[in-house]
């Protein structure tokens, strides 16, 4: 049973959050400023915090460094705002993730979860470190059992995506263009190769990412390629 | 009609039988002139044959018969084998010889001759002549018609008959033909250039300069006059051969030169495909970029110049005018030559402040607000104009800076309204959703719910799109322009759109060029284009057809272009189409903000793109633009 702290000066979502959260077995604690946040962490054992960015009293920024300075239990920060500038701030200052207003609440469910899920292990030391695999952020890469991880919960790749993936989380952090995967993972160079690598791309940040249109691993360069980097540091 | 102008056999059929109608006009015309000039309408039939056959060999059997009898051979048995009839009367108009008697004749021809006595030497055997015995006899022949059409001469006879026979036909068939070819004329030129597909186009012909097509029609009626003029000495047959042959020659290369000319006009290329035209408008060209060249460079020399050498040439004409006719030259000439210098100096001075109002006015219209004329060394008027032109300056940059602050206040207060928004809206969206969790067991409360459902997702987007669409067009993104290859984005935007494009009963045909093409641009954004122009075709699209992407490049301008069929009518130009909240169905029924081709618009142009709309019909076509790397 895990305790969850959400916090927003709407009452009307953090009551509406609060009847999903419980519905997963979640324990729901409720604030509505930052300070009343940052207080409800000190005395309850607070497993994951939700919160506003925007709030009276105490905005979410502030009450987020002090949150800080006491705990690094995972944060995701709700926002209105949806500027990257924004959600770098937010990042920066130590959140874990972000949520963009209006939010769909499985989605938030996914993260909260990866979120519980990766904190947990980590501060558990279950771990088991693949001895020959790759590790980006939340996913985990087995070469010799051909198994990935998203947050600790395998996912079922085909065998062109996971051949993508190993190959990108080989080069974590640089860009490689539709046709040099092709030429990695298929060999040679093929008509329509491009789309081709474009459409397993998709597929494969369906599979790994909560919200493909804003992937935290498996980004897009536009008009250049892809690149594996761990979205989570910035 | 139609049919048969665009029609290449009907054509060759035309040209071959108005010739043929040519011909027999002709022939019928000059028959009927020597059937005028040889009397065929006042004599008859038999009197024409006479004269006709009047070199006929009538006098040959006469000649015969009387050298048969005089030698005593058989003359019936020449007259049979001749089918001929004759007469051999005596002095006293006795008939001695005949095998005529009454038939039916054509002609009869009449000799007669002293004959000498002969006898046979009946020693040797030989005729003899007898000189004391003369004997004076007449000879008759007749032909009948028979004999005269089976003989060799029967062919002028036949060809008079003939003549005769259609003496008042010939000019019906004259006329008949006449007409046809106008009409035949008529067709051909109405039909020239027509072809297949129902254009007007020029073949080989066509395309070669008229006036070398005239002048090779020309050269080729002089050699034909030439030809037809030297074989007059020649002997008959060959010589009409000859003639005829250049005459017909000519009348196809007559056809030829008015068809082309009738094409020509229809195309207006008459004029225009001409060696003088093109020769003269290339001159003209010439003559026009010359001029152009040298008043160039007469503005290109700086105003003070200018004025001083104008000043200079003035004094320099002025002094050689009086040097030649003015007597009095002296003090005079002095004082004269110092005050040209000062008006000269006056002058140059009124040039120089001119040249700096010039170049302050063109700084101010070039957009250089904060350019300030130096009014130093100004004097009277000009301080005042230039005070003037400063204050101009210094007017437009508020007018700027005051638009410039709206557009951004009107940009902050859409994203802060649309803030304020979307909180309710999380609220509401999380709430209908927790209703559809419940699963109510009234049908009508789960209608009702998918729909509160499909329209806060509607306005969802349309706050997140209006924001976008504000920022875009207010300038306050943050462009980061970088080489990139807008084919490797083409390729990855159709990954992406896959899935929603199958949904769409919609194939992609991508068409990149070989060699790899590059632009500056923002990829953040270009995909913000290329997803919004491909949202677009997934949702208006008629279900069933191919979406063709392309990049070209073309005259330094890297071209991507998408063309759909639309599902709808468009009846609204593209211009209109870019511009905020229009859809290209007027009644809005259908999901989407009307934001998203004029957020593609936007944030193409702060790219320093152009994006093109282009409605044919249902085929919707966009074009986005770059100049090339």
């Amino acid at each position: 049973m895990y305790n969850i702290l959400v916090c927003d000066d709407e009452r009307d979502i953090v009551s509406a959050l609060k009847i999903y959260l419980e519905s997963e077995g979640y324990n729901v604690f409720t604030a509505f400023n930052g300070s009343e946040a940052v207080e409800a962490v000190k005395q309850n054992g607070i497993h994951l915090v939700l919160m506003d960015i925007m709030m009276p009293v105490c905005d979410g920024i502030t009450a987020m460094v002090k949150i800080r300075e006491i705990s690094n239990i995972p944060v995701i920060l709700l926002t209105a705002k949806s500027e990257d500038t924004d959600k770098i701030l937010g990042l920066t200052v130590g959140a874990d993730d972000y949520v963009t207003k209006p939010f769909n609440p499985v989605e938030v469910i996914a993260r909260v979860k990866s979120q519980l899920r990766r904190y947990m292990q980590l501060g558990g030391g279950q771990k088991s470190e693949p001895q020959s695999g790759y590790t980006i952020g939340g996913i985990e890469l087995n070469d010799k059992t051909k198994q990935v991880f998203s947050d600790g919960e395998e996912v079922n790749l085909t065998p062109t995506e996971f051949e993508i993936l190993k190959l990108l989380m080989k080069n974590a952090g640089a860009v490689l263009s539709p046709k040099e995967i092709y030429r990695e993972v298929w060999g040679g160079d093929g008509y329509g190769a491009e789309s081709t690598v474009a459409v397993h791309i998709r597929h494969l940040r369906e599979k790994i990412e909560i919200n493909p249109a804003e992937p935290r691993y498996l980004k897009v360069v536009w008009a250049h390629g892809y690149k594996m980097e761990n979205g989570d540091k910035k | 009609m139609k049919r048969l102008t665009e029609s290449l056999a009907a054509k060759i059929t035309a040209i071959i039988l108005s010739f043929l109608m040519l011909a027999v006009a002709f022939l019928s015309a000059a028959a009927a002139v020597y059937m005028i000039d040889n009397g065929f309408y006042t004599k008859s039939r038999k009197e024409l044959i006479e004269g006709a056959a009047a070199g006929y060999r009538g006098y040959d059997y006469l000649a015969d018969i009387l050298n048969f009898y005089e030698r005593k051979q058989d003359i019936d048995a020449y007259a049979e084998q001749n089918h001929i009839y004759y007469a051999v009367s005596d002095e006293n108009g006795e008939i001695v010889k005949t095998n005529y008697s009454g038939e039916t004749y054509l002609l009869k021809y009449l000799e007669g001759r002293t004959m000498e006595g002969s006898a046979i030497d009946e020693t040797s055997g030989e005729l003899y002549r007898d000189p004391y015995t003369n004997e004076y006899i007449t000879v008759t022949v007749y032909i009948p018609e028979e004999t005269v059409m089976n003989d060799d001469y029967a062919l002028i006879v036949k060809f008079t008959d003939f003549l005769y026979s259609v003496r008042y036909t010939v000019f019906f068939t004259g006329g008949i033909c006449l007409l046809l070819w106008i009409i035949l004329l008529c067709f051909l030129y109405s039909a020239a250039g027509h072809r297949k597909d129902g254009t007007v186009k020029l073949n080989y012909l066509d395309r070669v300069p008229f006036d070398i097509v005239t002048a090779a029609v020309i050269a080729a009626a002089a050699a034909s006059i030439a030809l037809v003029g030297e074989a007059g000495y020649g002997s008959w047959a060959p010589m009409m051969t000859e003639a005829i042959l250049t005459l017909s020659a000519d009348y196809f290369i007559a056809l030829a030169f008015t068809m082309t000319f009738a094409t020509r006009l229809k195309t207006r290329t008459l004029i225009k495909n001409t060696v003088i035209y093109k020769v003269l408008k290339f001159l003209i060209k010439k003559l026009k970029s010359l001029f152009g060249f040298i008043g160039y460079n007469l503005k290109n020399i700086p105003l003070v110049i200018r004025t001083a050498a104008i000043c200079g040439a003035a004094i320099l004409f002025q002094l050689i005018v009086y040097g030649l006719f003015a007597y009095n030259t002296g003090e005079m000439v002095v004082f004269w030559l110092f005050f040209a210098l000062c008006i000269t100096a006056v002058i140059i001075y009124v040039a120089i402040t001119l040249q700096k109002i010039k170049e302050g006015g063109e700084r101010i219209a070039g957009g250089d607000l904060d350019y300030k004329i130096d009014t130093k060394y100004m004097y009277g008027d000009f301080r005042d104009f230039c005070g003037t032109l400063n204050n101009i300056n210094k007017g437009i940059s508020a007018a700027v800076s005051e638009k410039m602050k709206s557009e951004r206040f009107k940009t902050e207060l859409i994203t802060n309204v649309s803030h304020d928004i979307k909180t309710p809206l999380t609220s509401i969206i999380n709430y209908v959703d927790l209703i559809k969790k419940e699963e109510p067991e009234n049908e009508k409360i789960r209608e009702y719910i998918s729909v509160l459902d499909r329209q806060s997702g509607r306005l969802k987007k349309l706050i997140e799109d209006l924001v976008e669409a504000s920022k875009a067009s207010s300038g306050s993104v943050a462009v980061n322009l970088a080489e990139c290859d807008p084919s490797v984005l083409l390729s990855q935007t159709v990954g992406e759109f896959d899935e929603r494009l199958k949904a769409a009963g919609l194939t992609a045909v991508i068409n990149t060029p070989e060699k790899p093409v590059r632009i500056m641009a923002d990829g953040r954004h270009l995909w913000r284009v290329f997803d919004n122009l491909m949202n677009n075709i997934c949702k208006y699209s008629q279900k069933g057809t191919r979406v063709y992407l392309d990049v070209s490049e073309n005259a330094g301008r890297v071209n991507v272009t998408f063309k759909n069929i639309s599902a709808y009518e468009l009846n609204i130009s593209g211009e209109e189409l870019t511009e905020r909240f229009v859809r290209g169905d007027r009644s809005r029924s259908t999901e989407g903000s009307g934001l998203g081709l004029s957020i593609a618009r936007s944030l193409t142009e702060i790219q320093g793109g152009t994006l093109k709309i282009d409605i044919d019909g249902d085929l919707f076509k966009v074009t986005v633009s770059f100049g090339a790397v």
